[in-house]
């Protein structure tokens, strides 16, 4: 589960990473003519509705999907980390009150917070990410903080504060590096969700906007041409349904090497 | 010369709203250079006491002082007392790091402390996991006296070793102590290991001290009931 987890997405990553600088096809150039082209040797997946190759904005589609994923990933990591740290740690009313509004932030249905940014910051990929972003602090805060305040009553963190070590270096040197097993397995399970989340914020329109391709805008706008032009639908729903079974396999089997 | 003196400690745990009393004035001082044996049943309330001596446990009023800086403690879980995401030779550096040693003397003096408990130079860079109980147990001592301490409690440091291992360990912490000059709070269940290395005992019952005598002197002249108790239940 491991390897082929591992596989799939070394694939699909490097797949994006040669969409970043080299596609077949300018992905955004329109061409009148050639709407709608089945899938050819000219056109590996066939164009779209305004005649553009798929398999060209598919490949910067992933890309897209990727890059966003990894900064939601980093500020929910980073700051859940953060949190969740001095929250174990220290405990207290600062404690109490943080885990609150970590359950309160976490009450709410993404889509619902989504929207509510946007409204308020406007369209765009920045705003979608710092809106993912904090969506995924809790989780991470939560897994954390009890890991953290497990270490904290642990003989050698006592010692470590007889020795008169700070506060500071026991959280950083002390428990962060305790850390690892449990945060590998969420970051990569962590990041599966920030791209089916990013694929259904694209998917409303809310994410990365056109004419850049993304995965989730590509969807919707197949919707449209199913009958015509099944190729489309196809090729970016088989691009996340890819992307997320690898980061899922990579993330379960990760999770289950750390429980075994 | 003193290295510690307890007056009137009292200490309790928080139940909700209810204090759970676990010490009451408990007195007693510790001079320097000696081995003094706290021994009682479990839930009598030695980690209590020496848990609330060294700030471990906040609970508590009366007067302690310490005339050493940074005392250090041995705990009895030789599993949990070592970082498990640390090599050895880092557990051994980091107390010289926090007593403001130069870094070039750490590591030298890591490694000869390790060969002085008796663990072999490439186990440096192992990790605790790596180790067995007893070896943990030399790694957990030798990081509590390297940066010198003037006082070590030792929490039941043998009662999760086999017998044969036990001896061993009591035996290196007795060497150290000598070489390096630490005074003592060994805390046991076992009258066994409290005959073999204590100059002094303090016999606790119910978060009270009952008696307190020379080793000699107190066993082979028991004053108080629970001491006799003890006494014959060990025999």
């Amino acid at each position: 589960m491991l390897l082929f987890g591992g596989v799939v997405s070394l694939l699909t990553v490097s797949a994006a990473l040669l969409g970043a600088f080299w596609t077949p096809y300018n992905p955004t150039a329109v061409s009148a003519a050639e709407k709608f082209c089945p899938p050819s040797l000219v056109h590996l997946l066939g164009t779209d509705n305004f005649g553009r190759d798929v398999f060209s904005r598919v490949l910067q589609g992933m890309g897209a999907s990727l890059l966003i994923a990894a900064c939601v990933v980093a500020i929910g990591c980073l700051l859940g980390t953060a949190i969740g740290c001095l929250c174990g740690y220290f405990g207290g009313p600062a404690d109490f009150l943080l885990t609150r509004l970590c359950d309160v932030v976490t009450a709410f249905p993404s889509v619902l917070l989504a929207l509510v940014v946007v409204s308020l910051a406007g369209r765009g990929t920045v705003q979608i990410v710092l809106a993912l972003g904090v969506l995924f602090i809790p989780s991470f805060a939560r897994l954390v903080r009890g890991e953290a305040a497990r270490c904290r009553d642990a003989s050698y963190i006592q010692s470590a504060r007889l020795m008169g070590v700070s506060h500071g270096r026991i959280l950083l040197a002390h428990i962060l590096p305790n850390l690892r097993g449990v945060l590998v397995p969420a970051i990569v399970i962590g990041f599966n969700n920030a791209i089916l989340s990013e694929a259904s914020m694209s998917f409303l329109g809310l994410g990365v906007q056109p004419p850049f391709p993304s995965l989730g805008s590509m969807l919707s706008d197949s919707q449209t041409y199913l009958q015509r032009a099944p190729w489309y639908a196809f090729s970016a729903g088989a691009a996340i349904a890819l992307l997320i079974l690898g980061f899922s396999l990579l993330g379960e089997g990760l999770q289950r090497r750390r429980r075994a | 010369m003193r290295v510690l003196e307890v007056e009137c400690l009292s200490a309790w745990y928080t139940q909700g709203r209810t204090r759970q009393p676990v010490l009451q004035d408990v007195t007693f001082h510790l001079d320097r250079g000696e081995v003094l044996g706290l021994v009682g049943e479990s839930g009598s309330g030695k980690s209590t006491l020496a848990r609330s001596i060294l700030g471990l446990h906040r609970d508590w009023e009366g007067r302690v002082r310490h005339y050493t800086p940074r005392p250090q403690m041995i705990f009895q879980d030789p599993y949990r007392s070592l970082n498990p995401a640390h090599t050895l030779l880092w557990t051994l550096t980091e107390p010289l790091r926090a007593a403001g040693v130069p870094p070039v003397q750490r590591q030298e003096r890591a490694m000869a402390l390790l060969d002085r408990v008796g663990l072999a130079p490439e186990l440096a860079h192992r990790y605790p996991q790596e180790l067995s109980g007893g070896q943990r147990q030399r790694v957990a001592i030798a990081a509590a006296v390297i940066a010198r301490p003037g006082l070590v409690v030792a929490d039941e440091p043998v009662s999760a070793l086999d017998v044969t291992v036990q001896r061993q360990i009591l035996e290196l912490l007795m060497d150290l102590k000598r070489e390096y000059g630490f005074s003592c709070l060994f805390i046991s269940h076992d009258l066994g290991v409290i005959y073999q290395i204590c100059d002094r005992v303090l016999v606790m019952e119910g978060g009270k001290i009952v008696e307190e005598n020379d080793t000699d002197a107190l066993f082979s002249a028991p004053k108080h009931p629970f001491t006799k108790k003890l006494l014959e239940a060990a025999e």
